[in-house]
């Protein structure tokens, strides 16, 4: 009995030890207030070292009740001969520690992003902290540290302004892409694959835009857009895309969720249809050491926007309007591969049709992909347009107001 | 020596015997002398002022005086007034037949109907009793039922068992006043020669000498009432004839003038006290070294109310009481079947309180039986002053934060448990009745469940144990989520609580803390104090606490919000233990959270659930039918299927008679 | 018999697929894809179809007498000295086996949960709760497995569906067409977690109510969670591509973070995660109990409990100083654990069978 009692006791008092012990821990607690939140990151070339512009949330100003003039977000900056080491030295000048689980964009200043950016791409997937879901995108001519800078109107996170305007951009325009961590590191990886990236532009004067006083102005002075895609070879960015050739480009990515496109009338004025399905269909072989494409677009679309006489009650109209965006769309698209093509870099991941379709073959093309791309690639498209409607009215009434202009006359 | 003591208590009440613990003096035997008699049974009540005593004189020619001893509150004055004072003095001793003749036309009114057809049986009846000990046993708790009841006054259907005993009651009273009645002469002559029996016997000391004028007074009373009923005159003379062998002016007192339905001898003081402060009369006479115990117990005691502490919209709202008795009825009123059993035992040495164990015979594992009967035989204490004593003495693990019995103030809930098998344990001054065995699951079962429609019940039974974990776990995912795993808030709400936690100066733990804390204070307070400062409660809790700690700044509001929701979660489980323990546990995830984050949370729930499922209760798995997943039992467990679904009885509580019904859901002619 | 308890065949069953799920759903979609990138499914349904014939020779041991457990099984078959040398060969397996099953947790969570928190103490803490279910006896974990098997289950599934609409399944074409050599390869090491490790269970066998369903459920238990772990590899190559997932350590924890279902339903990985500390975690208390049940076997003990908490301890230690770093342990698995888990996961259970088996012969003609 008494043994047992003793027993007891020790076990309890080792218990207790044991536990005492364990309260030490909370070695990964972080209080709310003791953190930083960063929304995005801009990472800059200042000769040899590394400028990373952190913008940093300021939560009582966002969501506080008391709202002071002061700005929603700071921006913090270090330099550093890595990125990681950048990164740790913002804690020298930002009152908290950045948390970076929270980033919403990383965006890559132009001169950086052309001197390759694969080192600052291993950091971000090796740190347990960050995630995958933010995008990546390159301030066009331009610094990524002015870009970060900016202050947004209505949304007060710019981060989260540029995030928004990526998603709502690339599902109704089409003319930019959203890209994220592992699409990324895949693409620049892959041998029959390059990597590309949307654009932002600083619209005004940069430094105005850091000021409050942009954001008081009903018209902000200076103002993000994000349109284009930049595209690289290998970790390197070499060129700008224009409109058509990013529409192009997410066309073939089967990026596109809707987006718009117009054609003349026969008698002057412009036509515009909302393309709200789009699927491509890349198919590829390789015969003889001649790789061959062939992009099928299948797209149905609604008439959006008649700025001409048209007769859309008969059905042949449609289809000969349904003809003519075809043609329009095909002319358009080749002209981009073309204008691609020559650039030297496969965005459009023929390479990797190539090599589904015929891995042999490809094996031995793999080592100069991109000459082959550039030089020998035939690249066939066929797109085929369904008209399904013509929105909530048919025969535009443009028709007869020109009538009645006529009968003024 | 305890041991005795329990042994006899376990097998019979009636016969208690001499024992250590008690001081030798109060087990000592009564003596003959009346006063001494009485003086040592004020004396070792401490001259206590509820005992009241009543010296009375019975008999004409040679009165012998008798004491009346009851407890003041106790006892019921009407009936010690009624149905002992008045015989005795009276019936006996007729000196104003016009008084008595009174009585006898007040009482026998609604008696007379009856008086002829069932005479015969009820004397045989009633003759029998004494001589029989175990139907005694069996029938002490009908009476008991009667008595407390108080339903002399009515009659009901002659159908019911209570009846029959009330007929019994009445019939001494009946044989009596159609003596006085009908042949007035020859009860008094034998009125007289009891008297002169009883004064002899005093000398004799229960020698069995005089048993020729014993018979002689027998056949005088038989004739009496063999002219009343002639048809069994012969079955009663043999009777006379036993009684007039064993029949002494004590028996005679017994059968023909003590009304009352539970009669007994009592020798000693021990026993003496133990009937006398359980509410019964005492007749103590003069000259006998035994005396007279009458069931008379009478106290005051709450009605069947509404329970207070589970509730329910649709269903009964009746709730037990604190008198035992009024508890077995209301069991026996719902489960009008015979394979309902109640087992009575008395457990604690100085309370003597009255545990009844029910069961539903056939229905019930009687191993669990026999291991309750068991356990509540080991139970050593001096007293049992609620069904929570009992329960911590004989539940199967102590250090568990988790009941392993349950309790329920809801008779409807009480006969599910025993229909499913269960033993229902009740307790003498406590409307909480224990069920056992009682798994996980049942404590998030309210009786609502059932009356109301299945998909509806199952609903608010999965919300229950969603409530469980909100519970359980809110305040530490709070906490890990916002001190540990920021990644997985999203930005928006991520922003907003760090908002709200700017400039409050304690790390989130000690805020969650501090406001649970709070919480459990201002539910303590609400339960303890008086009703009427009931809504200083809340204007403190939900302004001062609430509103101005956010407003200072000490705590954040989504601080609050968790607080709250957590608070109202744990009030939603229909029995009480289980949201104790929730609490309790709550405290420990919030530490185990502070120290590790989810993983804490995670490991910590590993053991809660590795410890509830090494628990066992009477036997049964605590978390079955989950582990052991039992696919039969899912059907009225976590929700709760229409009742033509539940065709069996939950498997491992009982393994008998497991088919509960075979009725078809119901389909609608189709034209 | 040591243990008292019985587990029902539904337990086990669950016991089983845990086991199999285990650290396995952690590290193998990596290690296969690193070898034979986009066939590291193909991979992983070879290795399922071996690892059902490696049951199948498990079933045929225990039939031998399924009323002894492994280690009263090899000293029936191979007399008290041999088979106590042999069941020395299988302890310091299931030590080895327990100290890096518990080191793989304490990587697991000190490299994507907690980053600061010392693996030793998260090892220390997990060991502990194990230690806890072991002296609980196995009627306890069989029981609590059943109870958060629902959940362990369901966030699996629930896994993988949110996760298929981020599916591109051209990142596992061309079916079969390159890396065959790896492909193949790879199969050796992915028969060592879990399948070479399945060979515990005989000790398990003893203590399940009926023994025919037991052995069914033996291959019910190996195939679900073969066929979860090859969905979840086959996930991680469509999502992430095969690059991608050889290059994470942990990369059905980054499958757990590509789930985003309406912006709402998102950055829930951990608890993905968190049904993968259940299975791991029954991995550690099962392997932990066959321990202590060898052990107490060994050492003609009484009880399993004598021996689990000085174990517990030991097997802490041995897990932080049986692997310098991270690198080093996945070498190990890769290379050298194969062939050690080979000859007590196969050879050893072999040789019990053929013993046996001339055994039964003899007496037959024996007795004939």
């Amino acid at each position: 009995m008494v043994n047992q009692l003793m027993q007891k006791k020790i076990k309890s008092i080792c218990v207790i030890i044991i536990l005492t012990v364990l309260l030490s821990g909370c070695w990964d607690a972080r209080e709310l207030s003791d953190i930083a939140i960063a929304t995005a990151l801009g990472v800059d070339k200042e000769g040899d070292q590394i400028l990373v512009s952190a913008q940093i949330l300021n939560p009582g100003e966002i969501a506080g009740n008391t709202i002071s003039t002061r700005t929603a977000v700071s921006t913090y900056q270090a330099k550093g001969s890595t990125f990681f080491e950048a990164i740790r030295k913002l804690t020298t000048i930002a009152p908290r520690r950045i948390y970076l689980a929270h980033l919403r964009m990383i965006i890559l200043g132009e001169e950086f992003a052309r001197g390759g950016v694969a080192d600052v791409l291993d950091f971000i997937s090796r740190d347990h902290e960050m995630r995958t879901d933010f995008n990546f995108a390159i301030a066009r001519e331009n610094t990524a540290e002015n870009v970060v800078q900016v202050l947004t109107p209505l949304e007060k996170i710019p981060a989260n302004k540029i995030f928004g305007n990526l998603q709502a951009a690339e599902e109704s325009w089409a003319g930019v892409s959203a890209v994220k961590l592992d699409e990324l590191i895949a693409s620049m990886t892959s041998k029959g694959k390059e990597a590309s990236v949307t654009g932002l532009w600083v619209i005004g004067d940069p430094e105005f835009g850091t000021q409050l006083e942009n954001v008081e102005a009903s018209l902000s002075p200076t103002e993000i857009k994000t349109d284009f895609i930049g595209v690289f070879k290998n970790d390197r960015f070499v060129d700008w895309l224009n409109e058509e050739q990013s529409k192009t480009l997410n066309r073939i990515k089967n990026k596109v969720k809707n987006t718009i496109s117009w054609v003349p009338c026969d008698d002057g004025g412009k036509v515009a249809i909302e393309v709200f399905k789009t699927h491509a269909n890349v198919s590829g072989s390789m015969k003889k050491g001649i790789p061959k494409i062939n992009v099928d677009v299948k797209s149905e679309a609604n008439v959006g926007d008649v700025a001409c006489a048209l007769n859309l009650t008969k059905p042949k109209e449609l289809r000969k309007l349904e003809s003519k965006f075809e043609k329009s769309i095909e002319e358009e698209m080749k002209t981009s591969i073309k204008k691609i093509q020559e650039m030297g870099t496969d965005v459009f991941g023929f390479g990797e049709v190539i090599h589904r379709a015929s891995p042999k073959e490809w094996k031995k093309v793999k080592g100069q992909w991109n000459e082959i791309f550039a030089n020998e690639l035939e690249v066939k498209v066929n797109v085929k347009i369904k008209i399904r409607r013509t929105g909530t009215i048919n025969q535009s009434f443009l028709k007869e107001i020109e009538e009645k202009r006529k009968q003024g006359e | 020596m305890k041991k005795k003591f329990r042994d006899m208590f376990g097998k019979k009440q009636q016969k208690p015997v001499q024992t250590n613990n008690i001081p030798s003096n109060l087990s000592s035997p009564l003596v003959t002398n009346l006063d001494e008699n009485v003086k040592t049974v004020k004396s070792k009540l401490g001259n206590s002022s509820d005992l009241v005593t009543r010296s009375i004189k019975i008999g004409k020619n040679q009165p012998v005086r008798a004491v009346i001893l009851y407890m003041d509150g106790l006892a019921d004055k009407k009936f010690i007034q009624d149905f002992i004072t008045e015989t005795l003095m009276l019936d006996i001793r007729i000196t104003d037949l016009g008084e008595g003749q009174t009585i006898s036309q007040k009482q026998s009114e609604a008696i007379e109907t009856k008086q002829t057809q069932s005479q015969g049986s009820e004397t045989k009846n009633q003759d029998e009793t004494p001589s029989n000990a175990d139907q005694a046993k069996k029938e002490q708790t009908k009476s008991d039922q009667n008595s407390q009841n108080n339903t002399y006054q009515a009659i009901q259907p002659a159908s019911s068992n209570t009846s029959n005993q009330k007929k019994k009651t009445r019939k001494p009273i009946k044989l009596k006043q159609l003596k006085h009645k009908k042949s007035s002469n020859k009860q008094q002559s034998s009125e007289s020669s009891e008297s002169t029996i009883g004064s002899k016997q005093s000398n004799q000391a229960e020698s069995g000498t005089n048993e020729k004028n014993q018979t002689s007074k027998q056949l005088s009373i038989e004739q009496s009432s063999s002219q009343s009923s002639p048809s069994t005159q012969s079955n009663q003379a043999n009777q006379a004839n036993q009684q007039a062998k064993q029949g002494d002016f004590f028996t005679i007192l017994k059968e023909r003038s003590l009304t009352g339905s539970e009669v007994d001898e009592c020798h000693d003081y021990f026993t003496l006290f133990q009937f006398l402060l359980a509410g019964d009369t005492i007749i103590l006479i003069d000259g006998y070294a035994k005396g007279f115990t009458i069931g008379s117990k009478g106290f005051e005691k709450r009605g069947v109310e509404e329970s207070s502490s589970t509730t329910v919209i649709r269903g009964p709202k009746d709730g037990f009481s604190e008198t035992l008795r009024t508890n077995t009825s209301l069991i026996r009123r719902r489960l009008k079947d015979p394979s309902l059993w109640i087992e009575n035992m008395v457990i604690g040495e100085k309370t003597h309180t009255d545990i009844a164990v029910c069961y539903m015979k056939g229905i019930v594992n009687d191993d669990v039986v026999q291991e309750v009967k068991k356990r509540l035989k080991d139970i050593e204490i001096d007293a049992i002053l609620e069904s929570g004593y009992i329960e911590e003495l004989i539940q199967d693990k102590t250090y568990t934060p988790f009941p392993t019995i349950n309790n329920s103030e809801r008779p409807d809930a009480v006969c599910a448990g025993l229909l499913e098998g269960r033993v229902a344990i009740m307790v003498d001054g406590t409307p909480f009745v224990l069920l056992v065995p009682s798994l996980f699951v049942d404590f998030f079962q309210s009786s609502e469940d059932y009356y109301q429609r299945s998909d509806i019940g199952s609903a608010l039974r999965l919300l229950r144990f969603v409530c469980f974990f909100l519970a359980l776990l809110t305040p530490s995912a709070y906490i890990a989520l916002t001190t540990f795993h920021q990644e997985m808030i999203p930005t928006q709400l991520l922003i907003s609580l760090a908002a709200q936690r700017e400039g409050v100066p304690f790390p989130a733990y000690v805020e969650a803390l501090m406001m649970e804390i709070t919480f459990e204070i201002l539910r303590e307070a609400g339960t303890r104090m008086p009703r009427a400062v009931g809504n200083a409660i809340s204007i403190v809790g939900a302004l001062v606490l609430g509103q101005a700690a956010v407003e200072a700044g000490i705590v954040s509001s989504a601080m609050v919000i968790v607080v709250s929701l957590t608070a109202i979660s744990s009030f939603v489980f229909p029995s009480f233990n289980i949201s104790i323990s929730v609490r309790l546990l709550r405290f420990i995830f919030m530490t185990l959270a502070a120290m590790f984050g989810l993983v804490g949370i995670i490991l910590g729930l590993l053991v809660m659930v590795m410890h509830m499922a090494s628990l066992r209760s009477f036997g049964i798995p605590y978390l079955s039918p989950m582990g052991p997943f039992i696919p039969g039992d899912q059907k009225d467990s976590l929700i709760r299927l229409p009742l033509w679904r539940l065709r069996t009885r939950p498997k491992l509580i009982s393994q008998k008679d497991m088919e509960r019904e075979d009725t078809e859901p119901a389909k609608p002619k189709q034209k | 018999m040591i243990e008292k308890g019985k587990i029902g065949v539904r337990q086990f069953t669950v016991l089983v697929l845990m086991y199999t799920l285990g650290t396995a759903v952690i590290i193998l979609p990596s290690l296969t894809a690193s070898y034979a990138h986009a066939n590291a499914w193909i991979t992983m349904v070879i290795a399922m179809l071996i690892g059902i014939g490696i049951v199948f020779m498990l079933n045929c041991v225990i039939s031998i007498d399924w009323k002894k457990n492994l280690f009263e099984l090899s000293e029936h078959i191979l007399g008290k000295w041999v088979g106590k040398a042999v069941s020395v060969l299988f302890l310091t397996y299931i030590l080895l086996l327990t100290a890096t099953n518990l080191r793989q947790i304490g990587e697991f969570i000190t490299t994507q949960v907690t980053v600061e928190t010392p693996i030793q103490f998260v090892m220390f803490i997990f060991m502990m709760t194990s230690l806890i279910g072991v002296r609980l006896g196995l009627e306890v974990i069989g029981r609590t497995s059943e109870i958060f098997f629902p959940y362990a289950f369901t966030s699996l599934i629930l896994l993988l569906i949110l996760v298929a609409p981020e599916a591109d399944f051209r990142n596992v074409q061309p079916v079969l067409q390159e890396d065959i050599g790896g492909t193949f390869l790879a199969v050796i090491p992915t028969l060592t977690t879990p399948y070479l490790e399945l060979f515990i269970f005989l000790a398990i066998f003893p203590y399940v109510h009926r023994f025919k369903p037991a052995k069914k459920a033996f291959y019910i238990g190996v195939i679900i969670g073969s066929v979860i772990l090859t969905l979840i590899t086959l996930m991680c190559l469509a999502v992430l591509g095969p690059d991608f997932t050889a290059r994470q350590i942990f990369p059905s924890y980054i499958l757990g973070k590509k789930i985003s279902l309406a912006n709402f339903l998102e950055r829930i990985e951990i608890l993905v995660a968190i049904a993968w500390f259940f299975t791991i975690f029954f991995k550690i208390t099962l392997n932990f109990y066959v321990l202590n049940l060898g052990m107490s076997h060994f050492f003609n003990l009484k009880s399993t409990k004598t021996l689990s908490t000085p174990l517990a301890f030991i097997i802490i230690i041995m897990g932080i100083i049986l692997f310098t770093d991270i690198i080093y342990y996945n070498e190990f698995v890769a290379y050298y654990a194969p062939y050690y888990s080979a000859t007590i996961g196969i050879l050893l259970p072999m040789l019990l069978l053929l013993v046996g088996f001339i055994r039964k012969k003899k007496k037959k003609s024996k007795v004939g």
